[in-house]
């Protein structure tokens, strides 16, 4: 390896200088100060122009106020950016405690905002007195004339509206499920990108926990929809989409084990920081198509510390610091302390360490990487599976297997029908984790279908007791035109259950055993192409 | 607050009356959870009262909704609180917190209403820059019935204005939504089929594999086995066994994850933080590591948790397990921070804080104790010397069972030992209880130090009885010169009334022998011999009670200081035959003995 492309090595000088915490505080307090000031007296002085000319000595006075707080704002040199939701308001992603006064003036500001077309403002230190006239004039002007409509050149200098956002807007069914989606990733995406990841202060802190929550909620209401998630696989995206990845992964193993909402919460946390000290290493090393030389290797394996590092340096030694801190210290620590990195002998990890080391491992294999391509999700299950003897704490490899099933959500699957199906999760029979709910995207030809839908593996046909589809291999997700993830947020139609007969009910018993037994013994049974109904017969 | 105030004067029916009722107790109930912790009598009484009256209701009325706003709660329009300020009202918080409504259904116990109550709380006296949200709480809790609405977009508005119009993400936006929302009627359809034939082609090779393994720390061996995984009866196995055996491991997981107390996060993130500090990483060079040992420690201790302390002891005694015998230096390095890790002082705070009824406590003091290094040990017990005894007792305990035989190695001559260093010593032998001590005991009776003599001699008092060895130390000291010593033998003497005595007190009390003893040491030989020997010694003090007196008794004489001592002890023997006696005397003649017997019976039977 030459000196040029050598790893950067882990130094003190590339972890950011420290900041002071109370200045940073203190900072923050005169920004949210700045904003109260400038929505009292912008309140006001839309109240005053109701009734008065600007001319007017007592909003000539307001005016002057106004620019006085306009001033302070100047000092701190710092954009504001205001947000208002039903008379809360949002400073530069601070939610503000409000006085009885400012939420009156929060609710106003609301109202006209939002016939403007816009729910917040961003404000420039350089705005000037005519500015702030014009801004005060067009929110009279918005709330007092129903028909106003803003000229499409409107620009205030030293002001933007922060317009209304698409999912004001009420959605409903697998779209709002998309929505959601949507939302979920454009934010794990925004908190884990490479820029942010190493921020933890309040702001970032809350939107971490805003995102857990979405997850755990999400989690709640649709384990499928949330491993859908995990779909979105492409070599495109920021790598924060790793952290966001494992961290679903993880919320569903702890939801799966029973944990608690705020211990859930608590896992979704660290597990989104948990590679935080990757962002310390040359994005090179991780971008090379061929094996790590041992530099390079000992080069990735400072991260845990690292991580560990900045948090603690940064962020003090509080309980939430110091779980985010331990987690990205232990997640590559073997899960009884017998091996891995950054430290060969350990005791026995963290519960929360050793199910992010799961979902790490398993996402990793799933991912697309510069040397190879993503392993089919059934093979990376094998894999981990394999590991669990040393590295991965057995139990909770099984609990793993448990949550995703032996072909795991977004596991491209050709049935013995010749249709091609895409997993969603475990199944509903006796077997649910051997035969999945699959979303059928072919005909029995192999083409690709229009309407997509759901069926469970777990069926049998009514009287011939034969399985309706046996999955016979599994496809790589890489050949499909879509993303897989695509087809799992899509419209679709679900299955009703096929219809049983009194016999089927009479050897219910008898059904669970057989489900039991070997695949081969299926083989016997009739073939499979008269035993399909046809999928739309009852929908 | 009745509800014809809250209505200024409307008339109010008698549910409304029953739904300010019983939010005004919650309001009672989150007032007393602010000042009190959630064990509290005080706490516990108003919830209690709540949850009753909120299901009475419930039972009555269906789903209790209260809307928040800024004017207070409001039940079906009407307000059923009278809030002044935000700070106090919960209706004007709720609302100001983004919580639009509350719902109460019916089956709310008392858990459930303490965990929101906890919720409240604990937002209330937030400050105002934290991570959690009331929303985030309240939905944390788990409540299953009270249900809460929170005001919707909050979290969005939040998000967008942290954004502060950075465009940069709009790129990446895009293309999640391409990901997400591409539309599957939008063209042509594909052939499976032919992709099926193009993968065959390019199947994942052993390279791959390989490289995968690599990244994974895998054996490479792995890709044989993972053949062998196909196999569909490996997985119904696999499967069949997670349900049967894990379990029980699941459960101990879940327990370990939910009681994880700040002390064992703590006490983890320090023998992390140590281990680090061992390995010498350059990206956690040792000296930052130690810095984080250090702060983690101190607040390991301003937690006041001693589990915790005693938690990094055996953590790191397994760490030290660890290390290689031949790191010298780490071993070293690792001994170094457990000595200033102990500063005995704190260790001392902490000790004095325990609740020795709990025996997890219990057990962590006398470890802590045990690991002190040998300097903090001697610096802990002169620090104790100056402390009251009784208050610290539980703490001798500790030091007794931790360190006992420690101490006695330190301190093994005890006539060159200093005396703040024995008087402690002498009480941790004290609380053990244990005649072993018994020849240290004599020795430090004698010893050239009144305090350390004294603290000898009380430590007499622990013990079940006085045997033939420690009574003529007890008498010595009832005979001797020393006034503090004499009351300390009498203290024993009343608490033990070893009938061996009598005969010695009897015969320094014969005529001979009584008049060269001084008034003081009279009243306590006859204080003594009435407490040894009861009623018995009714004839020898009645003897000196009727010592013959001259024609003409001042007050002052000598003579009423002998009386006196004879009348007190008569008053010691506190039996109706005695007090019958001296009641006798007090109304009988000459004036003097009548006098003393009066004021003994005055100031002894009160007491008595």
């Amino acid at each position: 390896m030459t000196q040029e492309n050598a790893p950067r090595p882990i130094s003190s000088e590339l972890l950011p200088k420290p900041k002071v915490e109370t200045e940073e505080r203190k900072r923050r307090s005169r920004i949210v100060n700045h904003a109260r000031d400038f929505l009292m007296h912008v309140g006001t002085l839309v109240r005053q122009l109701r009734v008065h000319a600007p001319t007017n000595n007592s909003v000539r006075h307001q005016i002057e106020t106004t620019e006085e707080a306009i001033h302070s704002m100047r000092r701190d040199g710092e954009s504001i950016s205001m947000v208002f939701a039903e008379g809360h308001t949002f400073v530069n992603g601070v939610w503000v405690r409000a006085t009885r006064m400012m939420w009156d003036h929060a609710v106003s500001m609301t109202e006209s905002l939002a016939k403007l077309g816009s729910r917040g403002m961003t404000i420039d230190p350089s705005m000037d007195t005519q500015s702030l006239l014009k801004l005060s004039d067009t929110l009279r002007q918005a709330t007092d004339n129903p028909n106003f409509a803003l000229p499409d050149d409107f620009q205030i200098p030293g002001l933007k509206l922060i317009p209304l956002s698409e999912t004001d807007s009420i959605k409903s069914g697998r779209a709002q499920v998309r929505e959601n989606a949507y939302n979920i990733v454009r934010e794990g995406v925004m908190v884990l990108s490479n820029e942010e990841i190493r921020r933890l202060d309040l702001f970032m802190r809350r939107r971490q926990r805003g995102l857990v929550l979405r997850l755990v909620q999400l989690a709640e209401e649709s384990t499928e929809d949330l491993l859908a998630l995990t779909t979105i696989r492409d070599p495109t995206l920021p790598t924060g989409t790793h952290g966001l990845m494992v961290t679903i992964f993880a919320i569903g193993l702890g939801r799966l084990l029973g944990l608690s909402r705020r211990d859930l919460v608590r896992l979704g946390t660290v597990a989104l920081n948990h590679n935080l000290g990757e962002s310390f290493i040359d994005e090179e090393v991780f971008a090379r198509p061929r094996d790590l030389n041992p530099t390079e290797r000992r080069v990735v394996e400072t991260h845990p510390l690292a991580g560990m590092r900045h948090i603690l340096h940064h962020y003090g030694i509080e309980r939430p610091m110091i779980e985010r801190a331990l987690a990205s210290a232990e997640h590559h620590i073997h899960w009884d302390g017998k091996g891995g990195y950054p430290f060969p002998t350990w005791s026995h990890t963290h519960p929360f360490a050793r199910i992010i080391a799961i979902s790490d491992e398993f996402n990793a294999l799933i991912s697309p990487r510069p040397h190879r391509d993503p392993f089919p999700p059934d093979q990376a299950l094998k894999l981990v599976v394999r590991h669990s003897e040393d590295k991965l704490d057995p139990v909770l490899v099984r609990s793993f297997v448990g949550l995703v099933g032996r072909y795991p959500p977004g596991s491209v699957v050709e049935m013995d029908t010749g249709e091609w199906g895409v997993v969603l999760g475990p199944g509903e029979g006796a077997t649910p984790l051997q035969r999945p709910r699959v979303l059928i995207i072919s005909d029995d030809d192999g083409f690709e279908i229009d309407d997509i839908y759901v069926v469970d593996l777990g069926e049998r046909h009514a009287r011939r007791r034969a399985w309706l589809r046996t999955i016979v291999r599994t496809r790589s997700p890489q050949g499909l035109e879509r993303n897989v993830s695509a087809y799992l947020l899509a419209d679709r139609i679900e299955m009703p259950p096929a219809k049983l007969d009194l016999d089927e009910f009479a050897n219910r018993n008898i059904e669970r055993e057989m489900s039991l037994m070997r695949v081969e013994d299926d083989d016997a049974l009739p073939s499979m192409d008269d035993l399909i109904p046809d999928p739309f017969a009852d929908s | 607050m009745t509800g014809k105030q809250i209505h200024h004067g409307a008339t109010t029916d008698a549910m409304t009356e029953a739904v300010i009722e019983t939010i005004r107790q919650l309001q009672v109930a989150l007032g007393n959870a602010r000042l009190y912790d959630s064990e509290h009598p005080e706490s516990v009484r108003p919830l209690r009262d709540f949850v009753t009256r909120v299901n009475d209701l419930v039972g009555q009325l269906g789903p209790l909704n209260v809307v928040s706003s800024f004017e207070g709660l409001r039940w079906r329009g009407v307000p059923v609180t009278h809030e002044g300020d935000e700070h106090r009202g919960l209706g004007q918080h709720l609302h100001r917190e983004g919580i639009a409504s509350l719902t109460f259904l019916m089956g709310v116990d008392l858990p459930e209403a303490a965990r929101l109550m906890q919720a409240l709380r604990v937002n209330f006296t937030l400050p105002e820059f934290e991570e959690e949200t009331l929303e985030s709480m309240l939905w944390q809790a788990e409540l299953e019935h009270v249900q809460f609405q929170a005001v919707k977009a909050l979290m969005e508005a939040e998000a967008i204005s942290g954004r502060g119009g950075a465009e940069s993400l709009d790129q990446v936006e895009h293309q999640i939504r391409q990901f997400l929302e591409v539309d599957i009627h939008d063209r042509a359809r594909q052939d499976f089929s032919a992709l099926a034939r193009q993968e065959e082609e390019r199947a994942v090779g052993e390279d791959q594999v390989r490289r995968a393994i690599e990244e994974h720390d895998l054996a490479l061996e792995v890709r044989s086995e993972l053949d062998a995984l196909d196999d569909d009866r490996f997985w119904s196995e696999y499967l069949e066994h997670s349900e049967e055996e894990d379990s029980a491991i699941l459960a101990k997981i879940r327990r370990q994850v939910g009681e994880e107390s700040d002390a064992d996060m703590l006490v983890r993130m320090l023998m992390f933080t140590l281990r680090a500090a061992l390995a010498q990483r350059p990206e956690c060079p040792p000296e930052v590591a130690m810095g984080f040992a250090d702060g983690i420690m101190e607040r390991i201790y301003a937690e006041g948790d001693p589990t915790g302390v005693t938690r990094v002891l055996a953590e790191g005694r397994r760490l030290f397990g660890q290390l290689n015998q031949g790191d010298v230096q780490a071993r070293e390095f690792l001994q170094r921070f457990y000595i200033s890790a102990l500063p005995p002082l704190r260790v001392a705070g902490l000790l004095v804080g325990l609740d020795f009824a709990d025996k997890e406590q219990r057990d962590a003091a006398r470890m802590l104790v045990a690991n002190m290094p040998d300097d903090g040990l001697l610096a802990l017990l002169q620090w104790s010397s100056s402390e009251d005894f009784e208050r610290l007792r539980p703490f001798y305990v500790a030091l007794a069972r931790g360190a006992g035989k420690r101490i006695l190695r330190l301190i093994p001559d005890f006539d060159s030992a200093r005396v703040e260093l024995l008087i402690p010593l002498i009480r941790t032998l004290r609380v053990v209880g244990s005649s072993r001590f018994k020849q240290l005991r004599s020795q430090l009776v004698r010893h050239r130090s009144l305090a350390v003599r004294e603290a000898a001699m009380t430590w007499l008092l622990e013990e079940e009885g006085l045997d033939d060895d420690d009574l003529p130390l007890v008498l010595n000291a009832l005979m001797g010169r020393l006034t503090s010593m004499r009351r300390i033998a009498l203290d024993i003497l009343k608490a033990k009334r070893p009938e061996a005595a009598r005969a010695r007190i009897t015969r320094e009390l014969e005529p001979d022998r009584f008049e060269q003893l001084s008034p003081e040491q009279r009243r306590v030989l006859c204080v003594a011999l009435a407490y040894v020997a009861g009623d018995r010694a009714m004839p020898t003090l009645q003897r000196i009670l009727m010592t013959r007196l001259p024609f003409l008794v001042l007050d002052g004489d000598p003579i009423f200081e002998t009386l006196e001592a004879a009348a007190r002890g008569i008053a010691a023997i506190n039996s109706p035959t005695a007090w019958e006696y001296l009641e006798q005397e007090a109304s009988g003649w000459p004036s003097a003995r009548k006098q003393v017997c009066q004021r003994v019976l005055r100031e002894e039977r009160g007491s008595s």
